[in-house]
């Protein structure tokens, strides 16, 4: 396969109705994506585009566009037919206007040459205002459609499915109206035309009788309907029988009229049926293409919230290459081992509480505490304070040293520096974990810190259980 | 296009550094969270992208553990500026030894951000080692803007938080819950931030924008979501042959299954969901629906299946009259309208309009029971569903407990009646269950699930107001 090739048929559209018949074939069980996704997300930008290729190359897979592509070539044809199917009609209804008899009934030939016409037209009219009519398009567009996906040379395995996914896509986008409408009106379009030129084939090498007839209905209202009908033909032209000439023709089917009056009734006819039929269908046909046209670039967006979509930007997501260590983690050397007792040990019973990095709403000294043998010391954290609290506890050399700190507050690096600083002063220390939760916390922290032989106690009573316990070890 | 934004997400240990990015990033499995001090050891970078683009490329950096003794260390290094002192301390020895942690902050922040986020766990003492560490990253003169975590908690010092920033000449600042964010935050965090960058100002309104319609879209997309199952739970409808029927024991089994199918499909629905959002699939869990025997019905005269033999057979009979139309046309009035009418009659009967009600009559004659849900329990589920999907988009990415919807809260009764009574046309469609046996999703379905999605949307529109830092 050259690889220009599917890319040219790859229109806003197309893409849009693979995408959503994948979807439909994929509700009966998803199909096997992966590289079809892989692919999709290393070549398109953004998510919506992503998408569209995964669909696309999936549908290839499928022979979705060639299949298009095949009901594309089928859709000309399907026109074609039904515009000559309509012409068709259009032949039969002049021929029965144009009967035999060569006496025409001018009223009656232009009710049966406009009247399916301006129902089927005022319908569609309707139809604009009515939503469940736009969704569901004009009929014989739907038609042409239909018949397209269910022709045999164009059917292939999914081509019902792409038929579907087509209005889908149409009617999500409101563009089904202007599809069928720009198709029904095309048809109607021709039909007039060849119409009109049957009609002209007639008048110009036969010599028809036109009249009007009525059992109920008098002359005036002829008159009235004529010059009415006629206001509009008239401004392009068009000759309006005139008052005497309706008058005149008025039930006397066989004769007395002029041929200069009748050349004005059969170009009335003919006007009536280019302004009345041909031009509003052409004008139509025109502006249902143009909003057609104009609607396709909309197709090329997705609903990025529908559901099965979310499921693929997920699986799109995943695709992101994940984080990325850029400065890993190198463990530094172990510190120095805090020995506890270094230096000569301080005098038994004695103790030092010091408050560390405590919130300022903790109450100072601790209620409940003994003070210690020095004024026990609260300190916020800054340099300053902690040297001099390390200098004090150096001179004093207190047997016990009690750390209060606050439990729910993480303990970090900072608190683990002023410790190993701050331990070989005494004999033996323990840190007070004031406040609720925590505890666990830093009792985990001090054995990973290598502070195993600091001891964690988590009230004032249990503070002074183990300033005793040591002083019964420390006489022992 | 601009190049991504690159922030560093900095603070104190166990501050949510790395909690603050899962939510930004959606990645619930992004870095490592938990109480332990010094979780995150290293430097790591993560990017947002939004719709496929990079936008934003966060660099997650350890805490700041050792800062009143690193301020110290600093201003002790050689050099004339605070910017000059930082490198000269990360060319030297200690940058890999003692405050190695602080090393890799330092160095993230000048070689690869454009500013940093610094996370405040606000129910911390405003403590000088703190200052420390504002005054350290400062040095590097990046632009700061300090997120103020857990400032909804009740032990939150938010206002001691705001004075020693403004003392520290940090006069911006957000705040932020990375595990209960308020709708809307995110998009607070970067209007915030374009204050600091102010070059980067249209790029930081992109992705605002772009955050913006992210979250619509999951929005629509979830009233989409739980309204397709609401259809798939009121379509669902099983026959019981009458033989089993009047045995119990088999008729119980029959409700049992019928029951589970509706289970499964709440399932479906709350794993949509999570996956919707970004959760993973055992992040949140429905409260087990009391389920009734259901209803068994014999609704032969079902409007919506009245009015669908209608629909048809009026179709089939316009088709038919048209084609008969143009015959008449062709006959040249000839048949006086005979073909029309013909045509009709013969486009009504061929289009099936009857079909749906044969069925239920031949259901009814061989006394085939047919059981459905009760409209009880359809607004119930409704309701849950639009409560998880509601709790699901307040939701931050870092959040470690399992999100339980079950007891039912005031204010369910208040639309559901509306709800479910829209609902009954799916009543009429067993085949608009999604997974049962010749399940379509046609026009129709499509149709009514767009109405319902609309009128579930405003129950998920926001309605918590985004307070404003600064």
């Amino acid at each position: 396969m050259s690889p220009t090739a599917p890319r040219r048929s790859r229109s806003p559209l197309a893409a849009a109705i693979v995408a959503e018949a994948v979807r439909r074939i994929e509700a009966d069980g998803p199909l096997d994506d992966a590289a079809a996704l892989a692919q999709a997300f290393r070549t398109r930008p953004t998510r919506g585009e992503q998408l569209l290729e995964r669909a696309w190359l999936l549908g290839q897979r499928l022979g979705l566009p060639a299949q298009l592509a095949r009901g594309r070539q089928a859709g000309w044809g399907v026109l074609l037919a039904l515009a000559l199917l309509v012409a068709l009609t259009g032949l039969g209804l002049a021929r029965a206007v144009l009967g035999e008899g060569r006496h025409i009934n001018a009223v009656a030939a232009f009710v049966s040459l406009l009247g399916l016409h301006g129902l089927t037209l005022a319908l569609w009219l309707l139809g604009l205002l009515l939503p469940a009519v736009r969704r569901a398009g004009a009929p014989l567009g739907r038609l042409a459609l239909w018949l397209t996906a269910h022709l045999p040379l164009a059917r292939g395995p999914h081509a019902l499915t792409l038929l579907r996914s087509l209005g889908a896509v149409l009617r999500r986008h409101g563009l089904l109206i202007w599809l069928t409408g720009a198709i029904s009106h095309g048809i109607w379009a021709l039909a007039f035309v060849i119409t009109l030129v049957v009609l002209l084939f007639g008048f110009a090498f036969h010599a028809y009788t036109l009249s009007w007839e009525s059992t109920i209905l008098g002359a005036g209202f002829f008159q009235r309907f004529v010059q009415l009908s006629g206001a509009l033909p008239a401004l392009l032209g068009f000759p309006v029988p005139d008052a005497a000439a309706v008058q005149q023709v008025g039930n006397l089917a066989a004769g007395g009229a002029t041929g200069i009056s009748q050349r004005d009734w059969a170009w009335w006819l003919m006007g009536c049926v280019a302004v009345y039929g041909l031009l509003p269908r052409a004008l139509l046909a025109c502006f249902s293409a143009w909003r057609w046209r104009a609607g396709q670039a909309r197709l090329a967006r997705l609903d990025m919230t529908d559901p099965y979509v979310r499921v693929l930007i997920a699986r799109l997501d995943a695709l992101e290459p994940p984080p990325q260590v850029i400065d890993a983690e190198q463990r530094a050397p172990a510190g120095p081992a805090p020995a506890l007792p270094t230096a000569a040990p301080g005098a038994p019973g004695t103790l030092a509480v010091i408050g560390f990095e405590l919130p300022p709403e903790q109450a100072w000294p601790l209620p409940g505490l003994p003070t210690g043998s020095t004024a026990p010391l609260r300190i916020a954290g800054g340099a300053a304070e902690r040297e001099a609290a390390l200098a004090q506890l150096a001179a004093h050399r207190p047997d016990a040293l009690l750390l209060a700190v606050h439990a729910p507050s993480s303990p970090d690096r900072g608190t683990a520096r002023f410790l190993r600083e701050a331990l070989p002063a005494s004999r033996r220390a323990a840190v007070l974990a004031l406040g609720a939760g925590g505890a666990g916390r830093w009792r985990d922290w001090l054995d990973s810190e290598s502070f195993q032989a600091v001891a964690l106690v988590q009230s004032a009573p249990a503070a002074i259980d183990w300033i005793a316990s040591g002083e019964v070890s420390g006489h022992a | 296009m601009h190049e991504a934004l690159r922030i560093a997400v900095v603070g104190h240990t166990n501050a949510g550094k790395t909690s603050l990015l899962r939510t930004l990033t959606r990645r619930v499995d992004f870095g490592q969270v938990s109480d332990r001090p010094g979780t995150t050891r290293h430097a790591e970078a993560v990017e947002l992208r939004l719709d496929g683009r990079r936008a934003v490329r966060f660099v997650d950096t350890p805490g700041l553990e050792d800062s009143v003794a690193l301020l110290q260390f600093l201003s002790r290094q050689p050099g004339d500026s605070r910017p000059e002192r930082v490198r000269a301390f990360l060319a030297g020895p200690e940058a890999r030894a003692s405050f190695e942690q602080e090393a890799k902050v330092l160095r993230a922040l000048l070689d690869q951000a454009d500013c940093a986020m610094l996370v405040i766990d606000t129910r911390e003492p405003v403590l000088p080692k703190h200052r420390a560490e504002i005054e350290i990253l400062a040095s590097c003169a990046r632009p700061i803007l300090p997120v103020l975590n857990f400032v909804r908690d009740g032990a939150s010092r938010r206002d001691d938080w705001h004075r020693a920033l403004e003392e520290s000449n940090l006069h911006a600042r957000a705040e932020f819950d990375v595990v209960a964010p308020f709708i809307g935050a995110e998009q607070q965090l970067y209007t915030d931030l374009g204050t600091l960058l102010p070059a980067r100002r249209a790029q930081l309104r992109a992705i605002t924008a772009a955050l913006a319609q992210a979250e619509r879209e999951r929005r629509q997309a979830a009233c989409r979501l739980i309204a397709s199952t609401l259809i798939d739970v009121a379509a669902q409808r099983r026959g019981l042959p009458a033989d089993e029927f009047a045995d119990p024991r088999r008729q119980q089994a029959f409700v049992r299954d019928f029951q589970g199918q509706v289970g499964r499909h709440a399932r479906r629905a709350v794993d949509e969901l999570l996956a919707l959002y970004a959760f993973r699939a055992d992040d949140a869990e429905l409260a087990q629906l009391p389920l009734p025997d259901g209803r068994w019905e014999d609704d032969l005269f079902n409007p919506e299946l009245l009015l669908q033999a209608g629909k048809r057979l009026g179709l089939g009979a316009m088709i038919g009259a048209g084609v008969g139309a143009v015959a008449d046309v062709a006959l040249a009035g000839l048949s006086l309208g005979a073909a029309t009418t013909l045509g009709a009659t013969v486009g009504g009967a061929v289009s099936g309009g009857w079909r749906p009600l044969w069925r239920k009559l031949q259901n009814r004659i061989d006394g085939v029971q047919e059981l459905t849900v009760e409209d009880a329990v359809l607004g119930l589920l409704a309701e849950r569903l639009l409560r998880l999907a509601r709790a699901l988009a307040r939701r931050g990415h870092a959040a470690q407990q399992r999100l339980r919807v079950g007891d039912d809260g005031p204010g369910a009764a208040a639309d559901g009646q509306r709800l479910v009574d829209a609902l009954d046309a799916a009543r009429g469609h067993p085949e608009w269950e999604r997974g049962s046996p010749g399940a379509v999703d046609d026009a129709d379905r499509a149709q009514l699930l767009e109405s319902l999605a609309a009128a579930l949307r405003p129950r998920l529109e926001p309605d918590t107001a985004v307070p404003i830092g600064a």
